[in-house]
């Protein structure tokens, strides 16, 4: 390489040079998680009760990407022989195998089990289940698309709460459900997955407006409990609007029909 | 016994009521059984503990009894689901003797529950200890904690927990050495004490890449003790359980008084010197409903109650370390 | 609020080099004195030859092969003139015609509950071996096998009487009379059947308000006192026999059922049997002490209880 002309038969390239520069990955989860709204707004919400018309009861509600179709049996005979006083809740939850970013194998896995079991907790205290001894209330739920986990607890969580008033079941009150995220300082609501993986905790509220009372706290990842408090009014405050949402589609759903 | 009847269900829950109130075998609220803790039962796991809440002090039968044990494994980074920098994976079995009376699906949804709880908490990456690291960028630590439920005489999350963070405490992860081949200076093994060297660095110091072929691996070390124990090993949260009444709650519940309470309260908290407490998790379970002005009062009586726990059960770990390691000198001299 | 001990264990070194009994035969073999005439009661194991066939006849507990009786189970060895028995330490309630029980409803069946009261096969509980409501000596109608819940539903507690067995073995039990029935206003307790001796009278009332109720199954009822009901026949109340609600219950006396069933749980831990005169002695003895209920649960307050029983004894 001593030559300091350079090789006239050739082209040469330029006498300097520099290394490519890549999106490095933090900068990717940046940008990924620059929301187009505020902190306290969520996502645009889509709600249709009485989509599938041979369950007794059904909804689809789209949040953006998260799309989730419920629908509800029920309250038909218990299969088993043992007696029980109260009704019960069955809540089924499967993910479509296109649903992730990585394909999901069309058979149980671990996860469906504990977002049944969440939003289980969400609906089970707002139906009247001591209204239907022997029987049994089934609510299958499955995720079309999935844009982070929290999203989707309490989207299906609003959806089934919806299925159950269109099956025309006895509640106290309709059940609504928000997420919230701690992002840095502040408290994004309603997060995507990429906010959530980002954030150092998450908070699930789900409620019923109507009475002003709680079914279900999720809270993971860690927090102050002030902060925790926080995110829970946060969350109760727009739960109050979703309320609003629900009980308008399902309005208009029977004037429809 | 799994269902009471009725007028039980109603008596327990007047008793609970009444003022002063009082409970069947005649404790406070806030008043835990007896809790038994021991540090290091399985020999062969790299930490553990067994936990025992309300055991009977003449025979020892009769309580809540958990046995938890963290395992460690090398795993590669990029493999299947191998991450940098280590990863937690937590299991909760439940022998069959805790439930006799429960099919074997009930059982299995009943540990898939429990599992999904504790694994959220712990291995969530807020919480991963900085040592579980080995090579950066290739090898690290997998820690597996599994905790087994031998019987459930009530509260068994809060057992369930202080077995797992008992365990953690114990747990000692092996020392390490990242060893380095270099073909070229005729097969020298460069041992470099510290665990972090950056590989990086030498491969751009050497003068010719092609002739140097680099390996990098490491070797455990022959050291007199067991390792070193987790980073962060304070940071472990305390479970506690909070059953609630209409107009007061209570800890840890019997088998009994948990069928007759429609809700409860699991609450999660660590405590450093240096930051204000953290919640680790939050969990309302049951059929009643709550409120937002009672879960604000409940989540601040429940950090002084997670305090105490927290505070007693340093103690005990601290204790426990103490005896083991008188112990492990004892045996030393006497071999 | 709470506290940390740890697992007990022995310390010395000579531990694992003496002979011991285990604990439980040891308190057994202090106070359980009295059905072998003279001399210490023998403990055997299955497998264990006690005498020979031609002298002596078997009995529970005991198998013959050749020309030997031996033991079929670990327990006392007791004899009754030529006949041999064992009695096992720990075994589900052997029920006999007459026994009292404490039960629990498991099942509805038609014209039936099934009762789970501690033995190999669930008790039977037939609806024509209870009271009806309208007159104790009415006879079963239809409607009253359509509304079987109103008078025990699963979980609901019960006293009753062994009546009969059927052929495969099953209990029939019955409530037939104005002591039997639906339990209220209490907590239950349950100790090793063994620990349940055969009393003159099952129903103990205590001075300090408390009804106590010992199953001769192990499973105990600790309740609040009730008024002797003298009105005869006459005076049976299908409402409140079969009712769900517990009476008002003062706080003294949620005390002392607590503090019964404390020192029921502290015995029965320690393998001592339960009789009428033992339970209020110990009643007598905590309240002594001037402990709250919960004192018994605290370090060696059991202990003592126990030690202070055997002494009297």
């Amino acid at each position: 390489m001593a030559q300091s002309a350079g090789d006239r038969r050739r082209i040469n390239g330029p006498e300097e040079s520099f290394s490519p520069v890549f999106d490095d990955d933090e900068e990717d989860i940046k940008l990924k998680t620059q929301r187009s709204r505020a902190a306290g707004d969520i996502r645009p919400i889509f709600l249709q009760p009485g989509l599938i018309s041979q369950a007794n009861g059904s909804a689809y509600i789209e949040t953006d990407k998260t799309k989730i179709a419920c629908a509800v049996y029920g309250p038909r005979q218990t299969k088993t022989t043992t007696y029980s006083e109260k009704g019960r809740l069955n809540v089924e939850v499967k993910f479509t195998p296109f649903s992730c970013m990585r394909r999901r194998a069309p058979i149980r896995d671990a996860e469906d089990r504990s977002l049944a079991v969440s939003i289980h907790q969400a609906i089970v205290s707002s139906i009247r289940l001591e209204l239907f001894p022997k029987s049994t209330i089934d609510v299958f739920i499955t995720i079309i698309e999935n844009d982070g986990i929290e999203g989707c607890i309490a989207s299906a969580s609003v959806a089934a709460s919806t299925a159950l008033a269109d099956a025309g079941i006895e509640m106290l009150g309709l059940v609504s459900a928000c997420s919230a995220a701690i992002v840095g300082d502040d408290i994004h609501l309603d997060p995507s997955e990429a906010e959530a993986r980002a954030s150092s905790g998450t908070v699930i509220l789900a409620c019923m407006p109507a009475l002003d009372n709680v079914t279900s706290v999720w809270q993971s990842g860690h927090m102050t409990a002030d902060m925790a408090l926080k995110c829970m009014e946060r969350c109760h405050e727009r739960c109050i609007d979703i309320h609003s949402i629900v009980a308008q589609s399902l309005l208009e759903h029977r004037t429809a029909a | 016994m799994s269902s009471i009847s009725k007028s039980e269900k109603a008596y327990i829950q007047s008793s609970l009521l009444s003022d002063p109130p009082l409970r069947a075998d005649g404790r406070g609220l806030t008043d835990f059984r007896t809790v038994a803790l021991e540090s290091g039962v399985a020999p062969l796991a790299n930490g553990s503990a067994r936990v025992s809440i309300g055991r009977n002090a003449y025979d020892g039968g009769g309580g809540t009894e958990v046995v938890a044990a963290a395992k460690l494994e090398v795993e590669t980074v990029g493999d299947g689901e191998g991450v940098d920098g280590g990863r937690v994976v937590c299991s909760v079995s439940c022998s069959p003797t805790a439930y006799p009376l429960l099919s074997s699906n009930a059982l299995d949804d009943l540990q898939h529950d429990m599992t999904s709880l504790l694994h959220a908490t712990l291995s969530h990456p807020t919480i991963r200890p900085q040592n579980l690291c080995i090579l950066p960028g290739k090898k690290s630590w997998l820690l597996n904690l599994d905790v087994i439920i031998f019987s459930d005489a009530g509260n068994i999350f809060d057992a369930i927990f202080m077995a797992a963070r008992a365990a953690l405490w114990d747990t000692k992860v092996p020392r390490t050495r990242s060893v380095q081949y270099r073909a070229k200076k005729s097969d020298r093994k460069d041992a470099t004490q510290a665990m972090d060297v950056d590989e990086a660095t030498h491969t751009g110091s050497a003068l010719d890449t092609r002739e140097t072929v680099q390996v990098s691996d490491f070797e455990l070390p022959d050291y007199w003790d067991e390792g070193e124990p987790l980073d962060g090993r304070q940071t472990w949260p305390v479970c506690l359980t909070l059953n609630l009444l209409p107009t007061s709650h209570f800890l840890d519940a019997t088998l009994q008084e948990e069928a007759s309470v429609p809700l409860k309260l699991l609450v999660l908290y660590s405590f450093q010197s240096d930051t204000p407490p953290l919640l680790r998790s939050m969990r309302l379970l049951g059929t009643g409903v709550s409120d937002l002005v009672q879960v604000k009062s409940l989540l601040k009586d429940g950090e002084k109650y997670a305090r105490i726990v927290w505070t007693a059960l340093e103690g005990k770990l601290k204790d426990e370390d103490l005896r083991r390691n008188q112990k492990a000198r004892e045996r030393f001299l006497n071999r | 609020m709470l506290s940390f001990i740890s697992f007990s264990r022995p310390t010395d070194s000579t531990y694992h080099q003496s002979t011991r009994h285990h604990p439980d035969v040891e308190g057994l073999m202090d106070v359980d004195d009295d059905d072998l005439t003279g001399s210490e009661p023998r403990l055997t194991c299955p497998g264990e030859t006690i005498t020979s066939s031609q002298a002596f006849m078997r009995g529970h507990g005991t198998y013959v092969d050749k020309e030997d009786v031996i033991a079929s189970v670990a327990g006392t060895v007791e004899r009754v003139n030529k006949l041999v028995t064992v009695r096992a330490i720990r075994t589900r309630y052997n029920p006999e015609v007459g026994d009292l029980v404490v039960g629990r409803i498991t099942e509805v069946q038609p014209r039936r509950w099934k009762v789970d009261a501690n033995s190999r096969q669930d008790a039977v509980l037939m609806l024509s071996s209870v009271n009806l409501p309208g007159g104790v000596q009415r006879r079963k109608l239809e409607s009253d096998e359509l509304q079987m819940r109103n008078f025990f539903e699963e979980g609901d507690l019960l006293v009753a009487e062994v009546q009969a067995f059927f052929s495969d073995g099953a209990m029939s039990l019955h409530t037939r009379s104005l002591k039997y029935g639906k339990l209220r206003n209490g907590q239950l307790v349950t100790v090793p059947p063994i620990l349940v001796r055969r009393l003159k009278s099952h129903f103990i009332s205590l001075p300090c308000g408390v009804d106590l109720i010992l199953g001769l199954n192990g499973y105990i009822w600790v309740s609040k006192h009730m008024k002797d009901t003298d009105q005869g026949e006459e005076g049976f109340d299908a409402e409140a026999v079969y009712s769900n609600k517990n009476e008002d219950i003062d706080n003294a006396t949620r005390a002392a059922i607590s503090r019964v069933g404390n020192i029921i749980r502290v015995l029965a831990d320690h393998f001592v049997p339960l009789t009428d005169s033992l339970l209020l002695e110990a009643y007598e003895w905590v309240i002594e002490q001037e402990g709250d209920a919960k004192y018994l649960l605290l370090g060696d307050a059991g202990d003592a209880l126990v030690a202070a029983m055997s002494v009297r004894g």
